[in-house]
């Protein structure tokens, strides 16, 4: 929660659809929700406690009965959850294209799960992207380009940067030409 | 033909296709980026022109897979943040693999389209009856629960919707 809550880094794909409907309702995400709404952080904490809570309780009382949720056949369940996802969406606005673009983004998630693109780094991007973009043109109206390189706390986040890039491809290389090496030795 | 399908064969129609799309998006993207004052086209550039290459390298991989299997690349996610592939992996659904699993998600798929075509050309009060009617008929499950769970569903619908949040649907 708190990478999510503080830097808007989604800590998995339930954060990342929180963190999406946050941007989707004009609300920041980083550290500019810790600033200006704190209430919501407030909300998202007192919402993630209660349910625990809630669902503590609910298995002393009928988790013996409950039990036979579990044993719902998924091929019941799955027409359910579509037809209520479908009807939601439709609510808000009335609009059909509304459902369109859920259809649209329903294929877009499920290719990109089935064909190996991260859908957290997708939502990291949407969320991010518009920040970046605005600090990036912020820095070069005060400072020009050698903002990202004369200022202490940029140049850190700099370096921190090229190591994160630098690191595995070095580790790489040095992999291949160990492996090169042993290859040409035997 | 008999080529073009041994050729299709060999290869994922899928990927290739979403393939497509991403490049085609990405491109579109960078196409109008360039229609705009260098200033604001930068940003959209910058991520646009490498997402593209990188877009058409995955695309010319996917059409050879000879040549991925030549790079040593085993398909799998390649970015490098641990944390964000233990989230992912932890998040994973059930992906298709044996082709009866795969006849039944885009019999799903079908099945949802369906279902909003009807709500466009009726409304949602007619649509939601008859499409799980449809797909319980089909997953042949017994009349009186089809009738039970459509009914308890419809009710449930109007009194939310309708009668709860006002909403005309």
């Amino acid at each position: 929660m708190l990478p999510t809550l503080a830097f808007g880094i989604p800590g998995g794909v339930m954060w990342a659809v929180l963190l999406a409907g946050l941007l989707i309702h004009g609300v920041p995400a980083g550290p500019n929700l810790l600033r200006g709404d704190l209430h919501i952080v407030y909300v998202v904490v007192v919402a993630a406690l209660v349910p625990r809570l809630i669902a503590a309780a609910m298995v002393l009382l009928v988790g013996a009965r409950a039990v036979a949720i579990a044993r719902m056949r998924g091929d019941m369940l799955a027409p359910l959850i579509a037809v209520v996802a479908i009807v939601g969406v439709y609510a808000i606005r009335t609009e059909m294209l509304d459902v369109v673009v859920l259809l649209i983004f329903a294929y877009v998630g499920y290719a990109m799960e089935v064909y190996g693109f991260s859908r957290l780094g997708f939502v990291i991007a949407l969320v991010l992207g518009g920040l970046i973009e605005q600090s990036f043109h912020q820095t070069m109206a005060t400072f020009g380009p050698s903002g990202f390189f004369s200022r202490p706390i940029a140049l850190v986040l700099l370096a921190t940067a090229v190591l994160i890039v630098a690191v595995p491809i070095a580790g790489g290389l040095r992999r291949m030409v160990r492996q090169a090496t042993a290859g040409g030795g035997s | 033909v008999s080529a073009v399908s041994r050729w299709l064969q060999t290869r994922s129609l899928g990927a290739i296709i979403f393939d497509l799309i991403v490049v085609g998006f990405v491109g579109l993207i960078v196409f109008n980026a360039l229609q705009i004052r260098p200033g604001a086209a930068l940003v959209p550039l910058l991520i646009g022109i490498p997402t593209l290459v990188f877009g058409l390298i995955i695309l010319v991989l996917d059409l050879f897979p000879r040549l991925r299997r030549a790079t040593g690349d085993d398909g799998k996610r390649a970015h490098g943040l641990s944390a964000i592939r233990a989230a992912e992996e932890e998040d994973d659904v059930e992906l298709p693999t044996d082709p009866a699993l795969r006849r039944r998600q885009a019999a799903f798929a079908a099945w949802v389209v369906g279902f909003v075509l009807l709500a466009a050309f009726t409304n949602i009060y007619i649509a939601v009856p008859v499409a799980l009617t449809v797909i319980f008929l089909a997953i042949r499950l017994p009349l009186i629960q089809i009738v039970a769970i459509v009914a308890v569903t419809v009710i449930g619908m109007y009194a939310l919707f309708h009668q709860l949040l006002g909403l005309r649907l």
